[in-house]
């Protein structure tokens, strides 16, 4: 048997246990539609660099891990201690901790949030039939993409919801940490879901931590939708912290209606291999979408950004920016797709990708790709890879700058325009100072 | 306070430097003049500290010190700065930001108090009257976006900040128009003492109106071929490079 048929019996053994474990609710609509996840999964299974989308990653790193069944892992105790440190530090209207895809009530802390504003546990939602999970849940998401989005869907339980009702604004920012447990020998699988749906002109401010135990290697294999109405206004921050021993699969999706303006920023910066693809469909008139990306590889890290922008109506603006600083043999990938509709005349969009290597066995793989066809729209798209500028090095030397500050200055500046963007203080202040401590530490070794 | 001994540089092995001998006194102004690819950049360059240039002989003693030992960053902290003939353009890093960290990690070098944010500004403030420069500028991105003679200007608001014993001005007259020509030159003048040195390195004699040198030397084929008093630079601005090509050719052939 390959390590690829291996796993996929592997996930479908835990699904088997899991199954076991219902007790009686193994007929509910929830648990058909798991059924379903994990039957896709196995038509589907997992993709190979022999696949066009995946020709950069191999996921045999990952296939050679042994994981322990979800449904065995034993109850998780909080870990105070563990998450203290992911914990915002700045204003925010709720602090959601989910471990292991599971809500986590002792951990979770809401601190000023509408009445009319959901925010928490899927799984409580699901039992009060909460409208959003029956419109919009698993609604978006394409089992068929790969087997990851089946996978995820299939050991489906709980989850993050956040619902915010037509013309409701939260102005401080929603944090959740999502941390994945693994402290014994076997691996641990985790699969933390998201649903965020923002109702005609809602805003909503959500920044998303994801990390894990330290030192252990550990799979989190995560989907996110969301949904923002009409002139809704919706901020998403993913910073993702895990472990360099670490497996991250993100799978997200976002639709978007008429005027609604959305921002969708990822930072990586842990990770052994992360793979992370994004779907943004542009489904209303006039309507802007922002897809910002910083990701830091570096020892022998692999990060894979895949995004796909649809823009299928007229007049709605789209900006991409992905930057890339890359260290030591760190592998990263981007590849950004653009599909301009027939309908969707008047598009603007504009994609780039900029790539720093910091040292000589980094390595970037980059490919835009645009498909357009309306005929009246402006795209742009370029992609660069580039060294640190010697002259500019020498300039801030010339003025007494030391080598090392310098270079992490210049590296910084590389990157500044993601994090200037960021609207929430703390936040940017918090990248601000874990930019530099990183950058701090790839120039302190001697190369 | 310099003293350049039989300097020879190359770069990619290709000789630019042929022998450089030039002292320069505290309170002294020296120009330095020459056509094209005489190696006046290149000079300018390798007494900052430029690794791209090999120094294949001869020695540089700045302060008693061994200059060519120093790094770059080492030789600006002891007082020595290069004004840029392209200055470098930096996004990202705004002025004030690129400032501050310069004139800290000076003081740090000497082992005085790095300053804050807030006293930092009201020093740069004081400074930018010297260029009569906009606030504007402090905030914007190192260069980025200024016109040629916005550049050239904040280069000489640089050196008022990092206040150096030894300025070296690679061609910093150089595609200004006469406004923007007296305004940096007046700079230089403010910041002109009996405690510091500048080198000007042109390639007009124009600036020497501006600023009135104490020495001229011309540089050509990567040595100093000619020296003498400001006179000698009217002499050149009539004449030409010619007679120094001829002359110097000659004796080369002999």
């Amino acid at each position: 048997m390959t390590e690829k048929q291996n796993l996929s019996q592997t996930f479908a053994e835990h699904f088997a246990v899991l199954e076991k474990k219902l007790n009686g609710k193994s007929s509910t609509p929830q648990h058909k539609a798991r059924q379903e996840a994990m039957n896709r999964f196995k038509e589907v299974g997992f993709p190979s660099i022999k696949d066009e989308e995946w020709k950069y990653t191999s996921l045999t790193p990952l296939l050679k891990v042994h994981f322990q069944p979800v449904a065995e892992v034993p109850a998780l105790a909080p870990v105070e201690e563990d998450i203290a440190q992911y914990r915002a530090g700045y204003p925010a209207a709720a602090e959601l901790v989910f471990l292991n895809g599971a809500f986590s009530a002792e951990l979770s802390k809401i601190f000023a949030l509408p009445d009319n504003v959901f925010a928490g546990a899927m799984a409580l939602a699901m039992e009060d039939n909460h409208p959003a999970i029956e419109r919009h849940l698993g609604k978006h998401v394409k089992l068929d993409d790969n087997g990851f989005v089946s996978l995820n869907s299939a050991f489906l339980s709980d989850g993050l919801l956040i619902d915010v009702p037509d013309n409701t604004q939260i102005e401080l920012p929603i944090h959740v940490i999502h941390y994945t447990s693994s402290p014994g020998e076997d691996a641990v699988v985790a699969h933390p879901r998201k649903l965020v749906v923002a109702g005609r002109s809602a805003s909503v401010k959500i920044i998303e931590t994801h990390a894990g135990t330290a030192g252990s290697s550990y799979f989190t294999n995560y989907v996110s939708e969301t949904v923002a109405a009409d002139n809704a206004q919706v901020e998403t921050y993913l910073l993702q912290h895990h472990n360099e021993d670490a497996f991250q699969i993100t799978n997200r999706y976002a639709v978007l209606g008429r005027d609604t303006n959305a921002k969708f920023f990822s930072f990586d910066f842990g990770g052994r291999l992360v793979r992370n693809d994004f779907t943004m469909v542009m489904n209303g008139e006039g309507g802007e979408g922002t897809l910002n990306g910083l990701f830091m590889p570096r020892g022998d890290q692999h990060i894979d950004n895949h995004t796909l922008i649809d823009h299928a109506k007229p007049h709605c603006d789209s900006h991409e920016l992905y930057k890339g600083i890359l260290d030591g043999e760190s592998h990263g990938v981007f590849s950004g797709k653009i599909i301009v509709r027939q309908d969707a005349q008047k598009t603007d969009a504009k994609q780039a990708n900029n790539n720093l290597l910091l040292s000589k066995k980094a390595l970037v793989d980059t490919k835009p790709q645009l498909e357009i066809f309306a005929d009246d729209v402006k795209c742009t798209h370029g992609a660069t890879i580039g060294r640190m500028d010697e002259l500019a090095l020498f300039y801030l030397r010339s003025r007494g700058i030391p080598a090392r500050e310098a270079n992490n200055v210049l590296s910084y500046a590389f990157a500044s325009e993601l994090v200037e963007g960021v609207s929430v203080e703390g936040l940017r202040n918090q990248l601000d100072d874990y930019i530099h401590q990183r950058l701090e530490e790839s120039f302190s070794q001697e190369k | 306070m310099l003293e350049i001994k039989n300097l020879h540089a190359s770069v990619e092995g290709k000789e630019i430097l042929n022998g450089i001998d030039l002292t320069v006194n505290a309170g002294e102004v020296h120009a330095i003049m020459g056509p094209n690819g005489s190696g006046k950049s290149t000079l300018a360059q390798v007494l900052a500290g430029h690794e791209g240039f090999e120094v294949t002989d001869g020695s540089v003693t700045y302060e008693g010190k061994d200059m060519l030992e120093l790094s770059a960053e080492d030789r600006a902290c002891e007082g020595v700065f290069l004004a840029f003939q392209y200055p470098v353009e930096i996004p990202g890093v705004s002025n004030t930001y690129f400032l501050r960290a310069a004139v800290n990690a000076q003081r740090k070098y000497h082992g005085e108090e790095e300053y804050d944010a807030v006293d930092f500004l009201s020093l740069v403030k004081e400074k930018m009257k010297i260029v009569e420069m906009d606030e504007k500028f402090l905030n914007r991105a190192v260069n980025q976006g200024f016109s040629g003679g916005e550049k050239k200007r904040n280069e000489i608001f640089h050196m008022a900040v990092l206040n150096p014993k030894l300025s070296i001005l690679d061609e910093t007259d150089s595609g200004l128009d006469i406004d923007a020509l007296r305004i940096v030159a007046g700079g230089v003048n403010k910041l002109r003492s009996k405690d510091n040195a500048i080198v000007l390195v042109t390639h007009y004699q124009r600036l020497l109106n501006y600023i009135e040198p104490d020495f001229v030397h011309v540089l050509y084929g990567g040595k100093i071929v000619k020296s003498g008093g400001k006179e000698l630079a009217l002499e050149l601005e009539d004449q030409g490079y010619d007679n120094i090509r001829e002359a110097s050719d000659s004796a080369v052939a002999v």
